[in-house]
C-alpha cells in the first residue's frame, strides 16, 4: 500500500486549498473577538448594572417589636422568630411536584401551593410566620425557587386572655388592632437598611455586603398595661362561665382600680386567640367595654341619686310612697318588679324601686338629672384611648320628651358603655372624683428605660365625699339585704347595684323586645374601696335579673382577686376574713403554665412560695401541684420549663382530662395547640387522646363537665 | 526550521498550547468549583487535577506510539467503538433513559468522546490510498458512511453536540482530500433547499441560486438536471412529510434539534452567561472574585460555561488570551496537516483542527450568545474526563503527525 505522496508536490497542490481553512479560521475569529469586543468593553456598563441587580439586593432589615407587659412585667405580647416560605415560581422546573413535597409540610393543599407558583409572578409567599422548624424541614427538600425567609413573628403567651385590648397583627407586621395598632409606631420601632450580597442558590448562602454600610433596625419600645394579667385571666374565665350558665350571647367584665383609674382588667366573650384570629369571628375582636352600648337599667338609678343627695333634696330617711307597684305620670304607666308602699330614700335604692326613683324628681329640677348624668361622664368618651370607643347616647334637654327625666331616673332612655358604668362606681368608690380611665402604665424605650410614666387624670368632682359615702351606704345594703344579695363576700362589705335593662338596638331605634341585659356594678372594701368590678351580660335566658345572673359573677372575680391581692384587702374589725390566701401559711397555688420563667419567678415570689424549676428557656409546660391546689408554706412548686413547641417536628396532644379548663388550655397552648372547648369545669374527655401526634393547625376538642350542645358551638 | 522541530520527540508549540490549557483548565474549575456546597461539585476540581496528569501522561506516552501503529488500530478502534455506543444506545432505550456513558470501576466513561479521534482516523485511513478519490461517489458515500453510522448513532442518545463534532469535520477532511467544490455543492444543496423549504420566497431563492451556480459549473446538462430536480424534490417533499407527522412529533424533533426553546430555559443560561462575561469588563473581577460565578447565577460553570467563568474574572485581557491561544493551537494543527509528509497524518491532522476548531466556536459562540445551546465543551478546558483524555490523545497525535519522519 502506497500512503505516502511526494510532500513538494502536494504542498504545491494544496497550497490554495490551505489559504480556505486560514481563512475561514481568521474570519470566524475576527467576528468572535468583535463580539468579545461588543460584549466586555462597548456594553460593559449595561452588564454590570444587570449582574449588580442580580446580586446586589437592597433589604429592609425589620426591627424587633417591643413587648407589651401588663402591670407585672408579665410579657401579653412577644416576638418570637418564625420562618415564611417564599416562591419564585420563574425558577421551578416542576411546580405540580414541588407543590406536592410542600404540601405534605406545610400543611396546605398542594392545589393552593400550585396556584401561589404563578408564572407570572416574580415572588410570592406560601406561607407566612411559620414555626421555625418549618424552614428547616423545608431547606431539607432542597427545592429549587423556594426560599426560607426570616420573620418576627408575634406571639400571644397568654392566648385569648386580654386578647380585645393587646389587639394583633396584619400579615406584615404591622398592628391592626388594639394597643398593637394604638401604639404602633412605638412599639414597631425603626426598620433599618443594607445591601445584600444575594445569590442563585437560595439565601442561605447570602451575606451583607462588606461596601454597604449596614443601618441597623432601631428596635420598637415596650409597652406596660395597667391590666393585671391574673385578674385579667380570672375575668375571662368567670365571664365564660357565666355566659355558659345563663346561655347569654356576650358578656363584659370590667375591672378597675377606683383610686387610680387605672384598668385592671376588661374582657369580653366570647373571645379569640390573637394567635389564630382567623379562626374566630369578627365579632369577637370588638372589644365590647367601649364599642357596645346598651340601657343600663337600674344600676343608673345611683347617677340620679347621686344628683338628688348632692343638692341636698333629700336625706337617706325622707320617705317615698311607691304607688303599690303602678304609677302614671306623662301618659305613660311605671312598674316596679315588687309592689311597695311607703319607702325611704335608702330603700328605694336598695329594693330598686323605678316608681320611688320617678317621683323622687317629680317636683325637682329636671336638670339634675341631665347635669349629673353628664358629669358621670355619661355621653362622652371616657378617653381611655383606643379606636373604637362609643359616646353611648345622652339626649341634650331640648329634645327630652316629657316622661324622659322619669325614665332616666330609673335608667332608661340613656345608651351607656360598660367604661361608663364601671368609671361611674369608680368615681362613687374614690368619694366622688371623675377619674379617666387607663390602660398603659408606661412606655419603656428598647433597653427597658422608662420614657414616660401615665398618672390618675382627674376630670372633675362630681359630688361630695358625703354624698358619696350616703350612696355607698345604701350600696352596701343593696348587696347586704338587697337586690344584689349573691354578690356578697365574707369578711368585708361591699357596695354595689344591680340592673337589668333592654338591649338598644344598633343603630338605634329602639329596644329588641324580650332581650335583657343584666348588668351588676360594685367595689370593695366599703370603706376604702380598692377594685371596683362592673359586669354585663347581654341576652341571658331563663333568669335575666342583674342580681341573679351578673351579681354571682361579681363574687366570683372578686374572691379571686382578693386571693390574688389579698394583702390589700384587711378584714373589718371584729371579723375574719374567710379567705385561705390570707392566711399566713395557706396558699392556693396559682397557674404557673403557660406563662415564661421570669413571670412564674415573680408570681411565686408575691406568694413566697418557693419554686423548683427545670429547665431554662421557654415557657411553664408542667407544673406540680395543680394551679388550684392549697399548700401550706415553706412550699415547693415543681415547674418544667421547656423551649417552645417550635422546635418540635410535630406536637404531641398531652394529657389534660380531670385539669379544670383554664389549666387544660394553657397545657395545650404550651405545646402550641389551639383548642375548641364545650362546657366549663374539669375536662371530661379530650379529642385526639393523649400522645396522638396532631398536624400543624390541628385543634383539640375538650369536653368538660358542663357540656352544651355541640352544634351550638360550632356557629362561631 | 522544520527539519529541527522534527529532531525532537514532541511538537514544542503543541507541548506549550496543551500545558496552559491545563493551567487554564485547572484555574477556572476551581473558581468554579471551590465555592460550592455540594460535595459532588466542589470535588470536581480534585477530579479535574486526576483528569489533566492522567491527559498529560497519556499525552507524552502516546508521543511514543509509532503512526504506522495508529494506522493499524484505526479501523478495529472504529468498529470497537461503534459497538459500544451501539450498546449504551440499547441499553438506554431498554432503561428509558438518556444514555451516553457506562462506568468501570466508578469512573464514567463516554465512548462517544473517545470516538472523536477515532472517527478522524478512520477517515483519514480510508482516504489516504492514492486510488480513494472522493470525487468518486462510491469514495464519497464510503467516507459519509463512516461518520455517520457514528453520528446517528450518538444522535439517538441523544447527544446533539458531540454528534456533530464527528459531522464538522467530514467536508473539512474530504476537501484537503481534493473533493471538488462543486461535490461539495451538491453534497450541501439539498441541505439548504430543506432549510429554505417552509418558506416559499426563501425556496424560490435558493433554487434559483442553485440554477445559476449549476450553469455556471458548465457540467454535463444529465449531472445539472439531476442535481436540480433532486433539489426541488427534496424541497416540495420536505413540507409535506413535516405536515404528515402528528404535533408531538413535530415537537420531539424541533425541541430534539434545538429550535424550540427548552423548558430547562436555555435563554435564562445565555443571559446569565452574557451577563458574566460582559460585567467583568476590560480587567476583570478577579480570580475567585466574579459575582456571577461565585454567586452560582452562572449555570454549569465548571463544564459548557466554564469561558464565562474565565472572561468574568479575568476580563477582556483573560479572554483574548483563551482565544488567542486556541486560535495558536488550530493554525499550528493546520500548519501539521499543510506540513505532514504522509497523507494518513495529514488527513487526520486537519480532521483534528476542524473537531478543536469547531468545538471551541460553538462553545464560545454559545457562551456570547451567537451560537445556539448544543452541549458542546470547550476542549481542554471545561470539567470532564473522557473530554480531558480524547483531547490530549488528539493533540499527542497531531504532535506525531509532524515529528514522526517514518512508519
Amino acid at each position: 500500500m502506497n500512503y505516502s505522496s511526494n510532500r513538494k508536490n502536494q504542498q504545491r497542490r494544496d497550497q490554495s486549498r490551505l489559504n480556505l481553512y486560514y481563512r475561514v479560521l481568521a474570519t470566524i475569529v475576527i467576528v468572535v473577538v468583535l463580539r468579545l469586543v461588543y460584549i466586555q468593553i462597548i456594553v460593559r456598563e449595561k452588564y454590570a448594572v444587570l449582574a449588580e441587580k442580580q446580586y446586589l439586593q437592597e433589604v429592609r432589615l425589620d426591627p424587633v417589636r417591643g413587648t407589651i407587659y401588663d402591670r407585672r412585667m408579665r410579657p401579653l405580647a412577644i416576638n418570637v422568630p418564625t420562618v415564611s416560605i417564599g416562591v419564585y415560581p420563574q425558577r421551578i422546573s416542576n411546580p405540580a411536584a414541588t407543590a406536592r413535597k410542600l404540601s405534605r409540610i406545610l400543611g396546605v393543599s398542594s392545589s393552593t401551593l400550585q396556584a401561589k407558583m404563578r408564572r407570572d409572578r416574580k415572588f410570592g409567599y406560601l406561607v407566612r410566620r411559620e414555626a421555625r422548624h418549618t424552614g428547616l424541614l423545608v431547606e431539607a427538600l432542597g427545592l429549587k425557587g423556594i426560599s426560607i425567609i426570616k420573620e418576627n413573628g408575634r406571639k400571644y403567651p397568654m392566648g385569648e386572655v386580654g386578647s380585645q385590648i393587646l389587639g394583633f397583627m396584619d400579615a406584615d407586621g404591622h398592628g391592626i388592632s388594639g394597643i398593637e395598632k394604638k401604639l404602633e409606631p412605638l412599639l414597631f420601632g425603626v426598620p433599618g437598611h443594607a445591601v445584600k450580597h444575594k445569590t442563585a442558590v437560595g439565601n442561605q448562602y447570602s451575606f451583607y455586603h462588606p461596601d454597604y454600610p449596614v443601618h441597623q433596625a432601631e428596635p420598637g419600645g415596650h409597652v406596660v398595661l395597667t391590666i393585671d394579667a391574673g385578674i385579667q385571666s380570672i375575668a375571662h374565665r368567670e365571664l365564660r362561665r357565666t355566659l355558659q350558665e345563663s346561655n347569654a350571647d356576650s358578656g363584659v367584665v370590667v375591672v378597675m382600680d377606683p383610686k387610680t383609674g387605672e384598668v385592671l382588667a376588661m374582657a369580653s366573650e366570647p373571645g379569640f386567640n390573637p394567635n389564630a384570629y382567623g379562626k374566630f369571628a369578627p365579632s369577637s375582636y370588638r372589644l365590647r367595654a367601649i364599642t357596645d352600648q346598651f340601657e343600663a337599667g337600674s344600676t343608673f338609678k345611683l347617677v340620679t341619686m347621686a344628683g338628688l343627695l348632692n343638692e341636698g333634696i333629700y336625706t337617706p330617711q325622707d320617705k317615698i310612697f311607691c304607688e303599690n307597684g303602678v304609677w302614671k305620670v306623662m301618659g305613660e304607666t311605671i312598674h316596679d318588679v315588687h309592689k311597695y308602699g311607703s319607702l325611704s330614700i335608702h330603700d328605694v335604692i336598695v329594693k330598686s324601686s323605678n316608681i320611688g326613683m320617678a317621683k323622687a324628681i317629680k317636683d325637682q329640677d329636671k336638670g339634675i338629672v341631665y347635669r349629673y348624668a353628664r358629669d358621670f361622664g355619661f355621653g362622652t368618651r371616657t378617653g381611655i384611648g383606643l379606636e373604637g370607643e362609643v359616646n353611648g347616647q345622652l339626649r341634650d334637654m331640648a329634645e327630652w320628651s316629657g316622661f324622659t327625666p322619669y325614665a332616666m331616673a330609673f335608667g332608661h332612655e340613656i345608651a351607656v358603655t360598660p367604661i361608663q358604668m364601671a368609671n361611674m362606681f369608680c368615681t362613687i368608690a374614690n368619694g366622688g372624683i371623675l377619674l379617666t380611665p387607663y390602660l398603659v402604665k408606661e412606655i419603656q424605650d428598647a433597653e427597658g428605660h422608662v420614657q414616660e410614666r401615665f398618672r390618675p387624670r382627674p376630670v372633675r368632682r362630681v359630688i361630695k365625699v358625703e354624698t358619696a359615702n350616703i350612696l355607698k351606704e345604701m350600696m352596701a345594703d343593696v348587696v347586704g339585704e338587697g337586690t344584689a344579695r349573691k354578690a356578697q363576700l365574707e369578711g368585708l362589705t361591699v357596695c354595689g347595684k344591680t340592673g337589668t335593662a333592654r338591649m338598644v338596638r344598633s343603630g338605634g331605634g329602639g329596644y329588641i323586645k324580650g332581650q335583657y341585659v343584666a348588668n351588676f356594678g360594685g367595689f370593695f372594701p366599703k370603706e376604702n374601696p380598692d377594685v371596683a368590678i362592673y359586669v354585663m351580660i347581654d341576652n341571658p335566658k331563663g333568669s335575666y335579673m342583674g342580681g341573679d345572673v351578673a351579681a354571682p359573677c361579681f363574687r366570683r372575680i372578686a374572691q379571686q382577686i382578693i386571693y390574688q391581692r389579698g394583702v390589700d384587702v384587711e378584714a373589718e374589725e371584729g371579723k375574719d376574713l374567710d379567705l385561705k390566701f390570707v392566711q399566713e401559711d395557706r396558699r392556693i397555688v396559682p397557674n404557673f403554665v403557660g406563662f415564661n420563667r421570669s413571670a412564674a419567678v415573680q408570681m411565686a415570689g408575691d406568694l413566697k412560695i418557693e419554686l423548683a424549676i427545670t429547665g431554662r428557656h421557654g415557657v411553664i409546660v408542667e407544673q406540680h401541684p395543680r394551679a388550684g391546689a392549697e399548700i401550706s408554706i415553706p412550699a415547693t412548686v415543681k415547674l418544667v420549663c421547656k423551649e417552645g413547641p417550635s422546635d418540635e417536628v410535630r406536637h404531641v396532644v398531652p394529657r389534660v382530662t380531670g385539669l379544670p379548663i383554664r389549666n387544660a388550655l394553657n397545657v395545650l397552648a404550651a405545646e402550641g395547640i389551639t383548642a375548641v372547648v364545650n362546657g366549663s369545669g374539669k375536662v371530661v374527655s379530650q379529642q385526639p387522646p393523649p400522645g396522638r401526634r396532631t398536624n400543624p393547625g390541628d385543634q383539640v376538642l375538650l369536653v368538660c363537665e358542663s357540656s352544651v350542645d355541640l352544634r351550638k358551638l360550632l356557629i362561631f | 526550521m522544520l527539519d529541527e522541530i522534527r529532531n525532537t520527540r514532541v511538537d514544542k508549540v503543541i507541548l506549550i498550547c496543551v500545558l496552559l490549557f491545563s493551567l487554564f483548565s485547572l484555574l477556572a474549575v476551581y473558581s468554579a468549583t471551590h465555592g460550592s456546597r455540594v460535595a459532588a461539585i466542589h470535588d470536581n476540581f480534585y477530579k479535574q487535577i486526576i483528569w489533566v496528569v492522567a491527559g498529560l501522561l497519556l499525552f507524552f506516552a502516546l508521543t511514543y506510539v509509532p503512526l504506522h501503529i495508529i494506522f493499524s488500530l484505526a479501523y478495529p478502534l472504529y468498529g470497537i467503538l461503534l459497538v459500544m455506543i451501539l450498546g449504551i444506545d440499547l441499553v438506554g432505550s431498554i432503561s428509558g433513559g438518556a444514555q451516553r456513558w457506562f462506568e468501570v470501576g466508578g469512573i464514567k466513561v463516554q465512548p462517544s468522546e473517545f470516538m472523536k479521534p477515532i472517527v478522524v482516523l478512520t477517515l483519514a485511513r480510508f482516504l489516504s490510498p492514492e486510488h480513494a478519490n472522493p470525487n468518486r461517489l462510491k469514495n464519497l458515500l464510503i467516507a459519509f458512511a463512516i461518520v455517520l453510522a457514528p453520528f446517528v448513532l450518538v444522535l439517538k442518545q441523544p447527544d446533539l453536540g458531540t454528534s456533530l463534532v464527528y459531522l464538522s469535520m467530514v467536508i473539512p477532511v474530504l476537501y484537503w482530500r481534493g473533493l471538488s467544490p462543486f461535490t461539495i455543492f451538491v453534497v450541501v444543496a439539498p441541505l439548504f433547499a430543506f432549510l429554505a423549504s417552509f418558506n416559499y420566497y426563501a425556496f424560490s431563492a435558493v433554487i434559483l441560486l442553485i440554477s445559476v451556480v449549476l450553469y455556471l459549473s458548465r457540467r454535463g446538462k444529465r449531472v445539472a438536471w439531476t442535481v436540480f430536480v433532486m433539489n426541488v424534490f427534496v424541497g416540495t417533499l420536505s413540507p409535506l412529510v413535516w405536515s404528515g407527522l402528528h404535533g408531538y412529533q413535530q415537537q420531539r424533533i424541533l425541541t430534539f434539534l434545538g429550535l424550540v426553546e427548552d423548558p430547562r430555559g436555555v435563554g435564562y443560561q445565555i443571559i446569565q452567561s452574557m451577563v458574566a462575561i460582559g460585567s467583568g469588563g476590560i480587567f476583570g473581577k478577579g480570580l475567585l472574585h466574579g459575582t456571577q460565578t461565585q454567586l452560582r447565577f452562572l449555570p454549569a460553570q465548571h463544564t459548557d460555561f466554564i469561558f464565562s467563568v474565565l472572561a468574568e474574572e479575568w476580563g477582556f485581557i483573560g479572554s483574548l488570551a483563551v482565544l488567542a491561544l486556541f486560535f495558536v493551537f488550530i493554525m499550528r494543527a493546520i500548519k501539521i496537516a499543510a506540513s505532514s509528509s504522509y497523507r494518513f497524518a495529514s488527513l487526520a491532522a486537519m480532521g483534528m483542527a476542524t473537531i478543536f476548531a469547531f468545538q471551541a466556536i460553538v462553545n464560545l459562540g454559545m457562551t456570547m450568545g451567537i451560537m445556539p445551546v448544543t452541549g458542546v465543551p470547550l476542549p481542554f478546558i471545561s470539567y470532564g474526563g473522557s473530554a480531558m483524555l480524547t483531547n490530549m490523545t488528539m493533540a499527542a497525535l497531531l504532535s506525531n503527525a509532524i515529528t514522526q519522519r517514518y512508519f
